[in-house]
């Protein structure tokens, strides 16, 4: 390929041939190395960057996933040439190996929140009389409204993790009440997952918690992240 | 006379964005109707988690063959800035995209 890109969507120890397409319907392809491989597309240009080919690019990871244990890339992974991709796959080969059979039969879920913010008024006041000045009962204000944001973070986080492998929580995109974490669950615990997800709903009146899912493991795919 | 005018101007801008991201919300509705069976998938929140996956986590190719970076961060700070305008439209038309509790229980698995 002269002057092309290879677009990479996920690695993986079995490749299940051409079930599916790549992105504007390419052929996929698996580059060996070692015993993983990388499931690769060729493209003449990158492919373009926008909403519609963040949901094709999920569309390739699902259908891979239906046959496959697979680490799916960050959108957008680019190489330009095979050789490229054979050396990463050789280089990491042991990471890779590692994280596939942590991710093997299982499905990532994802979980957000609004936590209790200051919305609630703390009557630090009439708690602690008025002996003190606006400064610090602004301060054991905030200390309280922090821990009842880190109570109910509890609340949702721990009853999930018991029922994943692996969990992650995410710090929020500058929203210190917003509760955002991952779940590595068994394909099999999907259900369980969702009740619980149900009784949390129901048990904890104002917190709404909302999951999705199931996703390939994005927020298992790497050391760093999970 | 131009403050009536800067008003009508203000509305009409909201009223393109609310239109603007009615259909954003009905295509991704109908790109997740056409995919694999999404048990608990909801609405507008996959579209947040779908960025959040696909341009936070995932294998990274490190070193010398990483040719897309610089696009790919141009690209995510795009998409922040498509999310965080409906988050702004979700606020001002005091609707909550991310209340999926009742449907999460409604859905079949």
């Amino acid at each position: 390929m002269s002057g092309g890109v290879l677009y990479v969507y996920a690695i993986t120890d079995s490749f299940p041939g051409t079930i599916a397409t790549g992105l504007h319907g390419a052929n996929l392809r698996a580059i060996e190395g070692g015993p993983v491989q990388a499931v690769v597309s060729e493209h003449a240009v990158a492919p373009e960057p926008d909403v519609d080919q963040l949901w094709a690019h999920e569309r390739v990871i699902e259908d891979l996933m239906k046959a496959s244990t697979i680490l799916p890339m960050r959108f957008g992974s680019t190489v330009d040439r095979a050789e490229a991709v054979v050396a990463m796959l050789k280089e990491r080969q042991e990471e890779f190996t590692a994280l596939l059979e942590q991710v093997r039969g299982a499905v990532e879920l994802s979980v957000r929140a609004q936590l209790p913010s200051a919305a609630e008024p703390v009557e630090a006041e009439s708690r602690l009389g008025r002996h003190f000045g606006p400064g610090t009962t602004y301060l054991l204000e905030r200390a309280h409204r922090q821990r009842r944001s880190e109570d109910a973070a509890e609340l949702i986080h721990h009853p999930l993790a018991a029922l994943a492998r692996r969990s992650m929580q995410k710090a929020g995109s500058g929203d210190p009440h917003g509760f955002k974490a991952a779940y590595l669950v068994d394909e099999g615990a999907v259900e369980a997952f969702a009740e619980q997800v149900g009784n949390l709903n129901a048990t904890l009146g104002e917190l709404k918690v909302s999951c999705t899912g199931p996703w390939p493991p994005y927020s298992f795919a790497s050391e760093e992240l999970g | 006379m131009s403050e009536d005018r800067l008003q009508e101007a203000r509305r009409r801008k909201r009223e393109g964005e609310r239109e603007a991201w009615r259909a954003r919300r009905d295509a991704s509705r109908e790109r997740q109707q056409q995919g694999v069976s999404r048990a608990l998938r909801d609405r507008d929140v996959s579209l947040l988690d779908l960025v959040d996956r696909l341009l936070a986590g995932g294998v990274v190719i490190h070193g010398d063959i990483t040719l897309a970076v610089a696009d790919v961060d141009l690209v995510y700070v795009g998409l922040r800035a498509l999310i965080s305008s409906v988050e702004t439209i979700e606020r001002d038309m005091g609707v909550s995209l991310s209340a999926a509790g009742p449907s999460l229980k409604a859905s079949a698995l």
